[in-house]
């Protein structure tokens, strides 16, 4: 059983892998999986650098699907691993420098846990409701939010 | 290439005169030429870009003119931030990936990284 503390400003995500743990966390820990899989769909990963240990960091840039940078280094710090159970980092979310999350990862038998722990409720609220523009904008040049405002 | 709309919307905005050039045409309708003023560019070279930005359904060429002034369509747009802003879906769509990359990773598993034991009969 999972619990959690801060309800109010945490995400949970779970999901059930065909997969053995130990595979399930070495794709989260090894440098030669990693590139392969994170980030949103279509979009790509290179790292930059990694350091994967309590307060080491990973670097990664990401890129649109014609192949252009977003234009930043996006850094997320570990705070805490325990290898095979659970892996804590800090990330800002889509880049945004302002708007970083505390992302808990629990490993079990066959099922993974993500939580994301907000700084405050506020800041979780305003991701729901479409602040994660934000950082995209830092690439899309407000232009996505201003249309999105024209037709709503 | 990309293949789906979102793919092709994200391609035809990764590129920062075409998203110029969309800015320029939310104010209103403009012909090229008026288009390829403020840009240091050909008309050939905007032309380029117009055709990208129409493949994408992101501006369309209205009828009312002679001249056929390229205007805006935002649908694909709202497309775009309709993406952006299911933040759920932010976090849902790395594990769909992890998902799919365990899969292959599985089919392709045992890995052999022995050659002189490859294809032994």
């Amino acid at each position: 059983m999972t619990t959690i503390e801060h309800p109010e400003r945490t995400l949970v995500i779970e999901r059930t892998f065909d997969a053995p743990r130990s595979l399930v966390y070495e794709v989260w820990t090894s440098d030669e999986h990693i590139d392969k899989w994170w980030g949103p769909s279509m979009m790509t990963t290179k790292t930059v650098e990694r350091n994967f240990s309590v307060g080491g960091a990973w670097k990664y840039e990401m890129f649109m699907p014609d192949g252009k940078s977003m234009g930043k280094i996006v850094e997320n710090n570990y705070t805490e691993i325990v290898p095979n159970e659970k892996i804590v980092w800090d990330e800002p979310i889509a880049g945004d420098d302002s708007n970083q999350v505390n992302v808990t990862l629990l490993f079990e038998e066959t099922k993974l846990t993500m939580l994301i722990l907000h700084t405050t409720a506020e800041q979780k609220e305003m991701n729901e409701k479409g602040g994660m523009l934000m950082g995209f904008n830092m690439t899309l040049d407000s232009f996505a939010e201003f249309v999105a405002e024209q037709t709503s | 290439m990309p293949t789906d709309t979102l793919s092709q919307t994200l391609s035809a905005l990764a590129d920062p005169t075409r998203r110029s050039i969309l800015a320029r045409l939310a104010i209103g309708e403009a012909s090229v030429t008026e288009l390829t003023e403020p840009f240091d560019m050909t008309m050939p070279a905007i032309s380029k870009h117009l055709k990208v930005l129409e493949n994408a359904g992101l501006i369309v060429r209205s009828k009312s003119a002679q001249w056929r002034p390229r205007k805006l369509n935002a649908g694909p747009m709202k497309d775009v931030s309709e993406w952006l802003e299911n933040y759920r879906q932010h976090w849902e769509e790395r594990l769909d990936r992890l998902d799919a990359y365990l899969t292959e990773l599985q089919h392709h598993e045992p890995f052999n990284t022995d050659p002189n034991k490859q294809d032994i009969p």
